[in-house]
């Protein structure tokens, strides 16, 4: 498993708790009932904290997905170099970091199908979103479609570029 | 001309229905430029290790431009490095 690989399944892993727990939350909040689930304000107000937590919680993810990364490196140098000083583990890790996380042409046509995956999901979620208006839902149901579809859409984005990195893909 | 007609639209759709492939020969090329490492090819392309892992294992077919990159590296014309040929029945 690559560099891109192991970044994308923590981005997704974040991504997908997230989108739990506000689904969880929202659910607690819907079947309770009480007056403040029924304004739109509430759940605007709801969904950007739960963005910001999502960015915070990704940034977080990542620099300690880094840390692991280098840890695991410099543990794998010394396994496989017995004697090898510090000072060229940190070479090396350096070396490997900078090489790994190459964004080239594969990783671009990658992120690049994945995002339209994520897009699509997106789309389809809006047009849900607007059917279940039209079915009798509130409107607050339909702004949590809207929400968890996009959260749907970065989840599946990540699954897709797993899939895709996994398989190979090719031009056209 | 109607025979001709005929064959060039077989070309076409055996071409539109994916019969052909692109294989390429980067490993032994590497072999011979004294095992050149996939971290060193890749280095001089200016992509990841992983890409050119994927690029010889036929998991991703390369743009023109990193084609050219690749038959550089080595000294040698893009035909030397991939070839597009009809995929063998007997393989699939």
């Amino acid at each position: 498993m690559n560099y891109h690989e192991k970044r994308t399944i923590v981005v997704s892993l974040v991504g997908l708790s997230v989108s739990l727990t506000y689904l969880f939350y929202a659910i607690f909040k819907i079947r309770e009932g009480s007056a403040e689930s029924l304004l739109m304000k509430f759940w605007a107000e709801r969904i950007l904290l739960f963005i910001g937590i999502g960015i915070v919680s990704v940034i977080v993810a990542m620099i300690v997905f880094h840390i692991l990364y280098s840890i695991s490196l410099a543990i794998k140098l010394k396994m496989e170099n017995e004697g090898i000083t510090n000072e060229a583990i940190q070479q090396r890790i350096e070396q490997t970091i900078k090489t790994d996380t190459v964004e080239d042409e594969m990783g671009k046509l990658i992120e690049l199908k994945a995002m339209r995956i994520g897009f699509v999901t997106a789309g389809v979620g809006f047009v849900g979103s607007l059917v279940s208006l039209l079915l009798g839902a509130t409107p607050v149901i339909m702004i949590n479609i809207l929400y968890l579809s996009f959260s749907l859409g970065s989840i599946l984005e990540g699954i897709v570029q797993i899939f895709y990195y996994r398989r190979g893909i090719r031009h056209g | 001309m109607k025979a001709l007609c005929k064959f060039s639209t077989i070309a076409e759709e055996s071409v539109m229905g994916k019969n052909y492939e692109i294989t390429n020969r980067i490993r032994t090329l590497r072999f011979f430029a004294n095992e050149m490492s996939q971290q060193a090819l890749a280095d001089v392309t200016n992509v990841s290790r992983q890409t050119i892992n994927a690029i010889e294992l036929g998991k991703y077919t390369p743009s023109l431009d990193l084609a050219y990159k690749i038959a550089n590296a080595f000294n040698v014309g893009i035909d030397e490095v991939f070839e597009y040929k009809p995929i063998d029945p007997r393989k699939t």
